[in-house]
């Protein structure tokens, strides 16, 4: 093992410590910025004010937690669709993706909780049309990762399976698919994170989650700095915490002998 | 067990199979030999219909498989492919890169396609590698797994495309060898090579194509010493001379 073999395994070994300061370092850098509301008589304010954006902020995770799943559902389906052969299939995907991928998310969102409601003629609490257009929103990236990870399967895995006499579904299922989600990882790691943030979005259609709660709190108090930044921090930890976990699971199951280890 | 009639494949303008005529009798070791872009992969993957063939008939084992009717699956698992480039499944070890067809193919329970996995592995001298992942074996240990991969089967036949051509001189040694072994165990084989010296001594026939068309087939001996065709003639000076270099 040389040199530079060593100090990557070094970095690698504490990369939980080197984040961790990271963390630290910017807490202490924000409360230096509150410090100064924080030692008026505001402080209390602040403070007690705490466990209402927290609970905020498990909405949050709620909301993101359940359209990444739903995303990761039809995105499977949509990127299955996207390498299918049949024409009908592969363009019905196709501009699906487009139409979602084309539009603002915000306007999506208006769309589920104002418009639908009004064709349907049924009204829908606006929870439910926010997670349906953030999940929906997500399926159309989470599609087109898919594609990229199905893709990059070498054709000869795909023949190997059929030479064997194994049909095309279990091919997909047990040979292309295990395959292709580890290829997709990386990049589906960057998707949730996205969703994470923009479910702060639904703040616009009355969803109480995190950046709703927090911008509330700066509008009744004044104090635009303490939650703002306070919200920013959440945020941070809630992503950070999901990115962190996605990387280890994504050394977890990383195929031994191939690839850089990571 | 093989027989292929009048087999034409183009793809665009460019006739890959010119109207193909060819028997495997069982137990037989025929090894197709030509240039490059004579035909011999596509002739092999049309008899597996990974590639559908434009015009001709192929029949396996009294099945046949180009009939729009037939089952693909059923008659695949019969006669498994071994590859240039191994397309062993990346994500699983050795033995489950073995066991997956056994499951999903022939529906064995796990101990089963345990035990199955154990005799094709000692039969291509793989079974202390067994939980080893391909991207941790050699180009020639992956090679013999996907011999045993196709054997595990127990097919009626194997076909080989190319098996050494992408392995270093070294490593070819031990997947002919492995070959070598399952023709004296009587194991029908549909071999392109560009193994001479293997054809020379293992194949039962030795079939030359060019252009899509099969310009001679007879006894390896014959072949390779006092060949009817000119054409056979001219490449096997060529290629002799080249691999002399």
């Amino acid at each position: 093992m040389d040199k530079r073999h060593e100090f990557v395994g070094k970095v690698r070994k504490y990369q939980p410590l080197i984040l961790i300061i990271i963390l630290v370092l910017i807490i202490i850098a924000i409360i230096y910025v509150l410090y100064p509301v924080l030692t008026g008589k505001d402080a209390l304010l602040v403070w007690d004010s705490l466990p209402f954006l927290l609970e905020g902020a498990v909405l949050t995770v709620e909301i993101s937690l359940v359209a990444i799943m739903f995303g990761l559902g039809l995105g499977i389906v949509v990127g299955l669709a996207r390498v299918s052969k049949n024409r009908m299939i592969y363009g019905m995907s196709t501009v699906y993706i487009e139409v979602i991928r084309g539009t603002p998310l915000i306007v999506q969102i208006f769309i589920w909780a104002f418009v639908v409601p009004q064709i349907i003629g049924y009204p829908f609490p606006s929870m439910l049309a926010g997670l349906i257009a953030l999940g929906m929103h997500s399926s159309a990236y989470q599609g087109e990762i898919f594609r990229g990870g199905i893709q990059a399967v070498p054709t000869g895995q795909y023949e190997a399976a059929r030479s064997l006499g194994v049909p095309h579904l279990p091919t997909m299922l047990y040979v292309i698919l295990p395959q292709a989600f580890r290829n997709a990882l990386p990049a589906l790691n960057n998707e949730f994170i996205i969703v994470i943030k923009d479910s702060s979005l639904l703040y616009a259609i009355g969803v109480f989650e995190l950046f709703a709660r927090g911008s509330n709190l700066a509008g009744v108090t004044f104090l635009p700095i303490p939650f703002y930044l306070g919200v920013a921090i959440i945020y941070l930890t809630l992503t950070l915490t999901l990115s962190r976990s996605l990387a280890l699971i994504e050394k977890k199951i990383q195929i031994p002998g191939l690839g850089v280890s990571a | 067990m093989i027989t292929v009639r009048d087999l034409h494949k183009s793809f665009g303008e460019t006739h890959v199979l010119n109207g193909v005529d060819l028997d495997v009798e069982k137990g037989e070791v025929v090894v197709v030999i030509g240039p490059s872009g004579s035909g011999k992969s596509t002739l092999l993957r049309c008899i597996t219909m990974l590639v559908k063939p434009d015009k001709g008939k192929v029949e396996v084992d009294g099945t046949v498989i180009t009939d729009p009717k037939v089952n693909l699956d059923s008659v695949r698992r019969n006669i498994p492919t071994v590859f240039q480039s191994f397309n062993l499944f990346m994500h699983l070890k050795a033995k489950d890169n073995i066991s997956l067809a056994l499951e999903v193919v022939l529906h064995m329970d796990k101990k089963e396609r345990e035990e199955r996995a154990h005799e094709v592995l000692k039969k291509v001298g793989m079974l202390d590698k067994m939980d080893a992942y391909p991207g941790e074996l050699s180009g020639g240990q992956q090679q013999r797994v996907a011999i045993a991969r196709a054997l595990a089967l127990h097919p009626k036949a194997i076909l080989f495309d190319e098996p050494t051509s992408a392995l270093d001189p070294e490593l070819t040694g031990e997947v002919l060898g492995v070959m070598r072994s399952l023709a004296s165990d009587g194991m029908t084989m549909l071999v392109v090579s560009h193994e001479i010296e293997f054809a020379r001594e293992v194949a039962d026939r030795v079939v030359f194509m060019e252009r899509g068309k099969i310009v001679e087939d007879g006894k390896p001996e014959m072949m390779f010493t006092d060949p009817r065709e000119d054409r056979t003639k001219q490449f096997l000076k060529r290629f002799l001379a080249m691999s002399k270099r």
